[in-house]
């Protein structure tokens, strides 16, 4: 991890209220799937905490890396005002990512909302001939990366809850219909916990989870990003930022 | 280059500038991005005799220019952190501060025994945690009881005593003379302020633990008053706490009568700020033609 001078190169709105922000630096780490980005918001001394977010895409020719938020407070706001050219102070890369899958293995990328992002990382690294996705949206005007996810899966279910897109239903209910025919050899999930939750009835399947938290330093010094975790030797409060933000989906959803 | 050394009860820091207890871990995850033995000293991560998992997140709310943790002395226990992460970190050069803690007098008296028996350089006694429901800041808001805690611990140390004084009380000026009293050896101050903070669109307060401390930028002119006055009282050394992201900070606090600092959240807001830090009050000492650190403590001209 190291902390680097990025600039923005541009930030725009791409579907209600979620914007994605592509930044360029003179030399990027290696980075894998998964792993995440910790920001210092420029110009904003009041705001004094970064905020973490999936570095979702990486151009390692053009040493820029892409990463989405959606508005939700006065952080994220500030983030949106940011122009290009603008520099911003950036922690990377954080956490740990999705584990290493052997070729040949299918990996399910099942996304809710805005952590559909999480797992476009997964889908640039293995490809086409590995990855089936299944991504469900509240409505069609929070849609993101559908065409990208389209063109890096075997396969790809997009669903919204109210039909207004693709399937309509929950994202878990749309998968049952198709889970059985796709059997992955791994699911990689990542979005709201009640979706993540509803993934219980898939558990036959190895499943890992992609979380989030409120966050403080990032690099797993300052203990405030914690989530209960179910070790052998009983239950403990583990860092999303350290020793996450992947975790075992029965690891972190046992009860 | 200017002489950063201090000497706080007799132990040595290469310069006044110390990293907190609660924000820098076992300094670990620091190591990955800069050498630790920069640093002045370390406070390390609260140590209680046993493992503690802590509050339930949330734990973290950002407020203007601060933050409110809610953490809850979340640690190891002091055996695992023997075993397991002293052997390590005493390879850094610097001097490493235990922070010790308990649910009673007993415990605090046990910490600092094994802790003194370890190759810690000096102990420091956490009466000002507020998030935790025994212990902690019930024993640092009375005078009496921050003498009596100190008075009772004291023999069980081997290493110099540094007491750290909360906010949260009526007079700091007494609780600071209670500490010297009881024979701390330095003080440190402030810790978090008790605060709290709500979300207006949930009707829910941020914290799941509800209340929590606040710390950053925004707690400084609090901690600045804070070491002044107690500079007014007690003859052992202060150091001093709240807000530091600079060298001029640093130089702030001295003049107002602390003889080394410590950083706490300005980690959490940037991991590299400790190393910025110092060379930032190398570089004030130089422009202010100070040859020898020291000679700014106390110094402000009021």
């Amino acid at each position: 991890m190291t902390d680097l001078v990025f600039e923005i190169v541009k930030n725009e709105l791409i579907a209600n209220d979620i914007y994605e922000m592509t930044l360029k630096t003179d030399r990027l780490p290696q980075i894998f799937a998964g792993q995440f980005a910790n920001i210092k918001i420029a110009n904003r001394t009041d705001l004094i905490l970064r905020r973490p977010f999936c570095i979702y895409s990486v151009d390692a020719k053009n040493n820029s890396i892409k990463i989405g938020y959606a508005l939700r407070g006065e952080g994220t706001k500030a983030l949106s005002l940011l122009e290009k050219d603008q520099k911003v102070n950036v922690l990377l890369p954080l956490g740990n990512g999705f584990p290493q899958v052997q070729e040949g293995k299918k990996i399910l990328l099942v996304g809710g909302g805005i952590g559909a992002l999480p797992l476009l990382s997964v889908a640039e690294t293995y490809g086409k001939n590995q990855i089936y996705s299944c991504m469900g949206y509240k409505d069609k005007t929070l849609v993101i990366k559908d065409k990208e996810f389209a063109k890096l899966s075997k396969q790809c279910i997009i669903a919204t809850d109210d039909g207004s897109y693709g399937e309509k239903g929950f994202v878990a209910q749309v998968l049952a219909k198709y889970i059985d025919k796709i059997n992955p050899d791994v699911i990689f999930a990542c979005g709201p916990e009640v979706m993540l939750k509803s993934l219980k009835v898939f558990d036959k399947f190895p499943i890992y989870v992609s979380l989030e938290q409120r966050m403080g330093c990032g690099i797993g010094a300052c203990l405030v990003c914690s989530c209960k975790t179910k070790k052998d030797d009983g239950e403990h409060y583990s860092r999303v930022c350290a020793d996450g933000p992947v975790f075992k989906f029965d690891e972190v959803f046992y009860d | 280059m200017t002489d950063m050394k201090v000497n706080i009860a007799g132990v040595e820091f290469k310069n006044p500038v110390i990293a907190a207890s609660g924000t820098y871990g076992f300094g670990k995850e620091f190591e990955k991005l800069y050498d630790p033995s920069v640093l002045g000293g370390i406070a390390l991560k609260g140590l209680t005799l046993e493992r503690r998992e802590g509050n339930a997140p949330v734990r973290i709310a950002e407020t203007p220019s601060g933050m409110i943790n809610s953490v809850g002395l979340q640690n190891p226990g002091v055996n695992y952190f023997l075993q397991h992460d002293l052997p390590h970190i005493r390879n850094f050069d610097t001097v490493l501060i235990a922070n010790i803690n308990g649910n009673t007098a007993e415990e605090y008296c046990k910490v600092a025994q094994i802790m003194s028996d370890s190759s810690v350089d000096m102990l420091e006694l956490n009466i000002s945690c507020p998030n935790v429901k025994c212990g902690g800041m019930a024993f640092g808001i009375k005078p009496e009881s921050v003498l009596n805690i100190t008075k009772t611990v004291k023999p069980y140390c081997k290493k110099p005593l540094i007491v750290k004084l909360s906010p949260n009380v009526a007079d700091i000026k007494e609780n600071a003379l209670a500490a010297e009293e009881g024979g701390a050896d330095a003080i440190s101050l402030i810790n978090t302020v008790y605060g709290m903070a709500v979300d207006a669109k949930t009707m829910k307060p941020v914290l799941a633990n509800i209340k929590g401390g606040l710390s950053g930028p925004a707690v400084k002119p609090i901690a600045l008053r804070m070491v002044y006055d107690c500079r007014s009282v007690v003859k052992i050394p202060i150091i001093g706490i709240g807000g530091i992201t600079s060298g001029t900070d640093v130089a702030e606090f001295m003049l107002c009568g602390a003889n080394a600092v410590q950083v706490g959240a300005a980690n959490i807001m940037n991991p590299m700020c400790m190393p910025q830090i110092i060379s930032q009050l190398a570089n004030y000492l130089t422009e202010m033609k100070i040859d020898d650190i020291n000679k700014l403590v106390g110094a402000l001209k009021v």
